[in-house]
């Protein structure tokens, strides 16, 4: 039971250092005195907590999201006031100036729009931080 | 991350690591115990630690895989040696050491003799 969750915890470690590491330290697990075993769970836990928030560097991408999303949330409060105001003065047809369901309409194109925009930059700068890993 | 200095000090574990391959290559289970040993058993690493230190180490070439192994070895097994760059490490961090120590008799030395 304790082998099945020790392999677990090693297969969902980042693929590179799995394919890399991850062997050996099933070897090290049989190898190892049975007393030793829970710190070897321990150590596995900790190590799959530090591959993946710090060696990985996925840790960046995350706060890069949650900077976005923080963004988003503020400026997006306020774009949507000024837009709204901005498009009951300038749209030409009055009664469509008055049909709150079209503003809506508009207001969300240029919300995904901005959102797809965010998108492609987290993932482009996803793929620039991800360092050269070796060979 | 290539010149001496910027590796020191040395973490605890990189230093137990560097110092159990400076006498001869090891397989990963082997270190441990090796460490395990110098340390006089206060210091074990677990395999986590030890091959995420060993994968910057490889990385940064202080260590080096090394090919021979016994005929009938498990499979599984990889052994790892300290590449010349590595002693070098090792040594300035030995010198280090042996500064902090050197200090640390100087300043202890008038309270002992007052006591």
């Amino acid at each position: 039971m304790a082998a099945r969750f020790y392999r677990w915890l090693v297969r969902l470690h980042p693929p590179a250092f799995r394919d890399r590491f991850g062997a050996e330290m099933l070897c090290v697990y049989t190898e190892a005195d049975c007393g030793e075993r829970p710190r070897l769970l321990a150590d596995a836990a900790l190590s799959l907590a530090r591959q993946w928030l710090v060696r990985s560097r996925y840790w960046i991408v995350g706060g890069a999201v949650l900077a976005a999303l923080l963004q988003i949330t503020v400026t997006g409060t306020v774009w949507l006031g000024a837009a709204r105001r901005a498009l009951t003065r300038w749209l030409p047809d009055p009664a469509l100036s008055k049909d709150s369901s079209a503003q809506s309409g508009v207001l969300l194109l240029g919300a995904g729009l901005v959102c797809a925009v965010l998108l492609l930059i987290t993932a482009l700068s996803s793929l620039v931080v991800r360092a050269p890993r070796r060979k | 991350m290539d010149d001496i200095e910027s590796w020191l000090p040395l973490s605890t574990a990189v230093l137990h690591i560097l110092l159990a391959l400076a006498g001869q290559e090891r397989h990963g289970y082997a270190i441990m115990t090796e460490i395990a040993r110098q340390s006089g058993g206060r210091y074990k690493v677990g395999p986590g630690t030890l091959y995420g230190n060993l994968d910057r180490l490889l990385e940064h070439g202080l260590v080096e895989e090394h090919d021979r192994r016994p005929a009938d070895d498990d499979p599984r097994r990889r052994y790892y040696r300290l590449t010349k760059f590595g002693k070098r490490v090792l040594n300035a961090e030995a010198d280090r050491l042996a500064q902090v120590v050197k200090e640390v008799r100087t300043h202890l030395a008038p309270a002992t003799g007052r006591a």
